[in-house]
């Protein structure tokens, strides 16, 4: 224990004697660490935007659809099943009436025209939907209201405005009541949705929402439905799931023993696509952090090498004052392995600058507030483990090479 | 076998210590080294049989390429021999581990060299202590007895002193400090005084006379008469054997002021 300490204490002495070399040195172990650190703060940020979404949508819910979310199966079969129609729904929403706390359907148009006077939005999303749309999400509008059963029934001309939509035609807040020309034909505004951000699936920022009849009246009855059917709490999941399942092969007539032609989607799948989206954030980040480590250590390894060539002479004066294989092994590898902490800990601070920033501008410019803002403890611990064993990769060669000196070779070394 | 060395000291002082009384700490016997250097073997050493005994004071001799320094680094432990047995306090030291051969070399001996081998980046007090690091003693023993070392030789105020800030004669005072450090059976000088200007290499061989009275075994590595001239036994080397061994009938008595005087 003594002799480590004095390792330390000599490693820190070596090092500072070559600040500049040391600093080089180490970049390749920042990069790495860096790598390291920014791909899990990156991975925290996306566990976050799932924990939020499920928070948002509820995790009893199923999405019933021609495709399949989590990209199973061949998409090209799914995308050549038959829509779900508004009829379908109809006749599932009867079937489910007992099973199940809300069915509700949408429908989604992307790429619509909406205009208020001169102003003009190409991008935003035409969604039709029921009156229960809001209450099954538990949800609130921010202004206004959402629209009635009966404007639902009678196909209203009104919508309900994702905050977006509202900020872009509306900047000064003053929406409810006016009226928008949806593909020429205008809709009153009656409600405008609470800010969502803009990394949930849903996009409910740049939304129209109307009523569904109103919808198929705006784009005709070929576009497809989306049956959503909440549960009523995680634990009558299955069994709404299996009463959706019967329901939905009866209404789209399939005989025994044929295949579904249509998916029935869960919370699960999220999961499943942010794990795909993870396995690349992995991949893509280990193979940067790979590399960079690899550099890193090859400059630690190379810069000890040539520490070992130029403090010959000193191994030979330890060797002859007492000083045994094990205690110069010890000495460089301690050495080797502080350099790389140093690096870390360069690497650390970078990252947390980076995350802090990230963070801040993310929330500040686009409204993303899934980013922590600090590197959490787990993924510390994970860089000190990483930059030990590329301290000891990098550091044992050298250091063996100085252990098994010669002293009376080193001695003459000058 | 080794004559056993029978040393008269030729001084009237009654403190000389006298060698002849004393155990034997170093015996070699028909020890040989040989190197080979691909095809061609070098003897540096044949057949070298000596004995030392506690506090002696021997000075090795021989010109260069006559096997005393591989004498040296045998005796130091810093080299084993090719062939014969070497005890160092009845120990087979021929035989040894290197990490026995390292802890040999850290308690049993200290070494004073040519040129010093302090550590430029230590200050005095830690290239006294550093002896005792990895003779595992703690901080504050091993800075109390680096303290006292320094003081044994005279450098009680040039403790925090880095090497290059102070004079050769001071240097090798550090050293000597700390090959003292460790109280090891022999001090093992490889031409002491062979950086140092004459006034200076006086200094220091007052200061291992000094040390021999005190009691201390002193082995001298030289080519200079004059430096061996204060032994009190002579060890001539030639050609890898020993040419002769005996008391050095014109030592050179020394006044033993243990204070320095070059500053």
């Amino acid at each position: 224990m003594m002799q480590f300490l004095e390792s330390i204490r000599l490693a820190v002495a070596a090092l500072i004697a070559n600040k500049m070399r040391g600093a080089l040195t180490t970049l390749g172990v920042v990069i790495g660490i860096f790598f390291v650190l920014l791909m899990g703060w990156l991975l925290t940020g996306l566990d976050n935007v799932l924990d939020e979404t499920l928070a948002t949508f509820g995790d009893d819910i199923l999405y019933v659809d021609k495709f399949n979310w989590a990209g199973e199966g061949d998409w090209f079969e799914n995308r050549n099943r038959k829509n779900i129609t508004f009829d379908q729904f109809e006749r599932v929403r009867q079937r489910l009436a007992s099973a199940a706390e809300y069915v509700i359907p949408t429908a989604r148009a992307n790429g619509a025209s909406v205009r208020h006077g001169d102003e003009e939005l190409t991008s935003a999303v035409i969604f039709g939907t029921t009156s229960q749309y809001i209450a099954m999400y538990g949800g609130n509008v921010k202004e206004g209201r959402f629209f009635s059963e009966i404007e639902e029934q009678s196909g209203g001309f009104v919508a309900v405005i994702g905050a977006n939509v509202a900020n872009s035609l509306f900047p000064k807040g003053d929406a409810i009541g006016r009226v928008v020309k949806i593909q020429g034909i205008p809709f009153t505004i009656i409600g405008v949705m609470p800010k969502r951000g803009s990394l949930l699936a849903d996009m409910v920022d740049d939304q129209l929402l109307i009523p569904i009849r109103r919808f198929f009246g705006l784009y005709g009855n070929g576009i497809r439905v989306v049956i959503n059917v909440k549960a009523g709490g995680v634990e009558h999941l299955e069994d709404v799931r299996y009463a959706t399942l019967g329901a939905m092969r009866e209404v789209r007539s399939i005989a025994p023993g044929q295949r579904d032609d249509f998916s029935i989607n869960t919370q699960e799948q999220f999961r499943k696509q942010s794990d795909q989206l993870r396995a690349i954030v992995w991949g893509v980040g280990l193979v940067m952090t790979g590399l960079s480590l690899l550099v890193g250590s090859i400059g630690i390894m190379n810069i000890m090498f040539v520490s070992v060539v130029e403090r010959t002479k000193e191994i030979g004066i330890r060797k002859a004052i007492g000083a045994t294989r094990s205690s110069v092994l010890q000495q460089f590898l301690v050495e080797a392995i502080l350099l790389c902490l140093i690096g870390t800990a360069i690497g650390v601070l970078l990252t947390s600058g980076v995350a802090y920033a990230g963070a801040y501008f993310a929330e500040k410019y686009w409204e993303i507030d899934v980013l922590d803002s600090t590197i959490s403890i787990s993924q510390l611990v994970l860089a000190v483990v990483v930059s030990l064993a590329v301290g000891v990769l990098a550091g044992i060669i050298p250091a063996f090479r100085a252990s098994r000196l010669d002293p009376v070779e080193a001695l003459r070394a000058e | 076998m080794t004559p056993t060395p029978t040393l008269e000291p030729n001084s009237p002082l009654h403190s000389e210590p006298t060698s002849t009384g004393g155990e034997a700490i170093i015996e070699i016997r028909h020890v040989a080294r040989r190197y080979d250097m691909g095809a061609e073997t070098i003897h540096a050493l044949r057949d070298v049989s000596l004995t030392i005994r506690r506090n002696e004071y021997v000075a090795i001799m021989g010109p260069s390429g006559s096997g005393k320094s591989t004498l040296m680094n045998i005796i130091g432990c810093l080299d084993t021999p090719s062939g014969g047995d070497y005890y160092f306090e009845g120990e087979l030291v021929s035989k040894m581990s290197d990490n026995e051969l390292a802890q040999i070399r850290n308690q049993q001996i200290g070494f004073v060299f040519q040129t010093f081998n302090l550590l430029a980046r230590n200050d005095a007090v830690k290239n006294v202590e550093l002896p005792l690091v990895y003779a595992g003693v703690s901080r504050q023993d091993r800075h109390q007895r680096a303290v006292e070392a320094l003081r044994q030789v005279g450098l009680e105020d040039r403790m925090t002193h880095k090497p290059n800030e102070l004079s050769g004669g001071q240097r090798q005072r550090v050293a000597i400090a700390r090959a003292l450090v460790t109280r090891p059976s022999i001090i093992l000088a490889d031409e002491p005084t062979g950086n140092l200007d004459t006034a200076t290499g006086v200094d220091i061989m007052r200061l291992f006379e000094d040390l021999w009275r005190k009691g201390n075994t002193i082995i001298l590595v030289t080519h200079e008469e004059d430096v061996a001239r204060n032994a009190a036994r002579i060890i001539r080397v030639r050609d890898g054997k020993i040419e002769s061994d005996g008391p050095n009938p014109n030592r050179i008595q020394m006044n033993t002021p243990t204070a320095p005087t070059t500053p």
